[in-house]
């Protein structure tokens, strides 16, 4: 049987939508173009070149063909898997399968919300599920603070372990000219903000906000007559565990243990070989948990490992460089986003928030519920 | 055979909830059990599936309290029930920051209403802390006003 190989392709071009609250009447497709013409652009390609599109958003049912009408373009290969913020990591291990296969050639995988226009509620409704619905939790955040509470109880952590993330990703944004958030946050602001869903407050969950992005894959061979330094592919990971919170086998334990290891393995590099980690969060628990389930501290130990600044600009990891999800912009599928921050860090563009020598990054998708996790590792031409 | 066109496996459990029953289904190859019902046993998929009715005793996994505005704090948490089953639920009579894990809850069947039938519910059998000290614990709960 064949496998994805290391290296086989590379991300050439990556480029956000505009970002924070668009113009109204502005629609999640206007925005995915955007990002895809951007992205283009980046790599000095057209959209005549590309024949694999790649698509999911929560206000388009049939991504692929919504962006295919608007560019009028005739993909040979096209996917809308739909598992929530990690389906773009997810496209992405099905581009570089179909680009390895030879069925296409040059991979747009597109993003687009107007989620802070349109409020969250029309944006992203909730499906009605017998078993939950009537308990009225608010979702996502009560399932994962429910994750987060279960971890307090058995591990010891804070909340002050879980402020420590939220502020570390705004001193981030600070350095980020495109982050939503624009003024610094201390722990007690995020312990004493309004409460959501305990052991959350406001600040411990993502920010809602419009954006989009896309990014350009193609094969390694072609990837090197480009505009840009390629950023390869390393390695790839992808796992399902349940679609509802009552279904997680284990509330403290995420697929991103299953994920991490398939993606370190085709990788061939280790925890260690990560110069920056850019985590899907969604809400202050998540980095803890992946960064536990990943290999980066032992499970239960990813509260006190994030203590003390270790995750913020001059800590001991650098994580979420963007100021993520929770200070930069997140919206509602923010997956997409992850990969373009660990992207631009391997070919150095971070300007102020700069990972020196930042060969090896590593992109964590979750989507629904905890439910699905997907890594990307990604390298320079260095790690090959 | 599972038919549904004469029953599904929804039904079924609000028919229980109906008359006061929380119902869920075993695996009668390895008696195991499982929910939410289905129409196959998951893993598996065999037809070979037995409902009964819980005793309804069980112990909080995890919880969290919800703010909505207008409204005063609502439990929601997930039950582990002695049979060897979870659900998501509420346990209602004490102050919803009350609610501990480890706590032992047992069900009672909320009565609904004309749009939403009867589901379950559970109240606490531990008695709530005296103070808010005693039960404090790594979840720092004693420390949200």
């Amino acid at each position: 049987m064949s496998s994805l190989k290391k290296g086989s392709i590379a991300v050439v071009g990556a480029a956000e939508s505009d970002l924070g609250l668009v113009a109204p009447h502005t629609s999640p497709v206007d925005l995915m173009a955007q990002a895809t013409m951007r992205a283009l652009d980046d790599c000095g390609l057209t959209l005549k070149d590309v024949d694999a599109l790649f698509v999911a958003a929560t206000q388009v049912r049939m991504g692929p063909m919504s962006l295919a009408e608007y560019l009028r373009i005739k993909p040979k290969v096209f996917d809308g898997t739909q598992i929530g913020g990690s389906s773009f990591m997810s496209h992405l291990a099905h581009a570089q399968a179909a680009i390895q296969l030879g069925l296409c050639e040059v991979a747009v995988i597109a993003y687009g919300s107007t989620q802070r226009s349109v409020s969250r509620a029309a944006a992203s409704p909730r499906e009605y599920n017998p078993y939950e619905s009537p308990y009225r939790p608010i979702l996502p955040i009560s399932a994962y603070a429910m994750s987060a509470a279960r971890h307090m109880h058995q591990y010891g952590t804070t909340r002050e372990h879980l402020a420590e993330v939220a502020v570390a990703a705004r001193q981030w944004a600070l350095l980020n000219p495109k982050a939503w958030e624009k003024e610094p946050l201390t722990i007690e602001q995020v312990l004493n903000a309004r409460m959501v869903s305990y052991p959350f407050t406001v600040r411990d969950c993502c920010l809602v906000v419009d954006g989009g992005g896309a990014i350009v894959l193609t094969s390694a061979a072609r990837a090197k007559t480009l505009k840009k330094k390629p950023v390869y592919v390393l390695g790839v990971g992808e796992t399902l565990s349940h679609a509802y919170i009552s279904s997680m086998p284990d509330f403290t334990v995420t697929g991103a243990s299953i994920s991490g290891p398939q993606a370190f393995r085709m990788a061939g590099v280790t925890p260690q070989d990560v110069s920056m980690l850019s985590l899907y969060d969604a809400f202050t628990i998540n980095p803890i948990l992946f960064l536990e389930d990943l290999g980066f501290c032992p499970k239960g130990e990813g509260g006190p490992f994030v203590a003390d600044g270790a995750i913020a600009p001059g800590g001991k990891l650098a994580v979420n460089t963007s100021g993520g999800g929770l200070s930069y912009c997140h919206p509602g599928m923010y997956g997409l986003l992850v990969m373009i921050e660990a992207i631009r860090q391997v070919r150095g563009e971070c300007g102020a928030r700069q990972v020196k020598n930042c060969d090896v990054a590593l992109a964590h998708g979750n989507g629904g519920v905890l439910s699905s996790q997907c890594t990307v590792i990604f390298g320079s031409e260095n790690t090959l | 055979m599972s038919d549904l066109t004469k029953q599904s496996p929804l039904g079924t459990y609000l028919e229980h909830c109906k008359k006061g029953e929380l119902a869920y289904q075993v695996s009668k190859d390895d008696n195991k059990a499982f929910f939410y019902p289905r129409a196959y046993v998951p893993t598996t998929g065999s037809e070979n599936i037995e409902w009964r009715v819980s005793k309804g005793l069980g112990t909080v996994y995890t919880t969290t309290v919800v703010y909505m505005k207008g409204e005063p704090p609502l439990n929601v948490a997930m039950i582990d029930v002695d049979e060897g089953f979870r659900l998501m639920s509420r346990v209602e009579d004490i102050d919803p920051l009350q609610v501990k894990i480890g706590m032992r809850v047992k069900v009672r069947m909320h009565p609904g209403d004309d749009k939403q039938p009867p589901y379950p519910v559970f109240i606490s059998l531990t008695p709530a802390p005296s103070t808010v000290e005693r039960h404090q614990g790594p979840e720092g709960r004693g420390e949200t006003s």
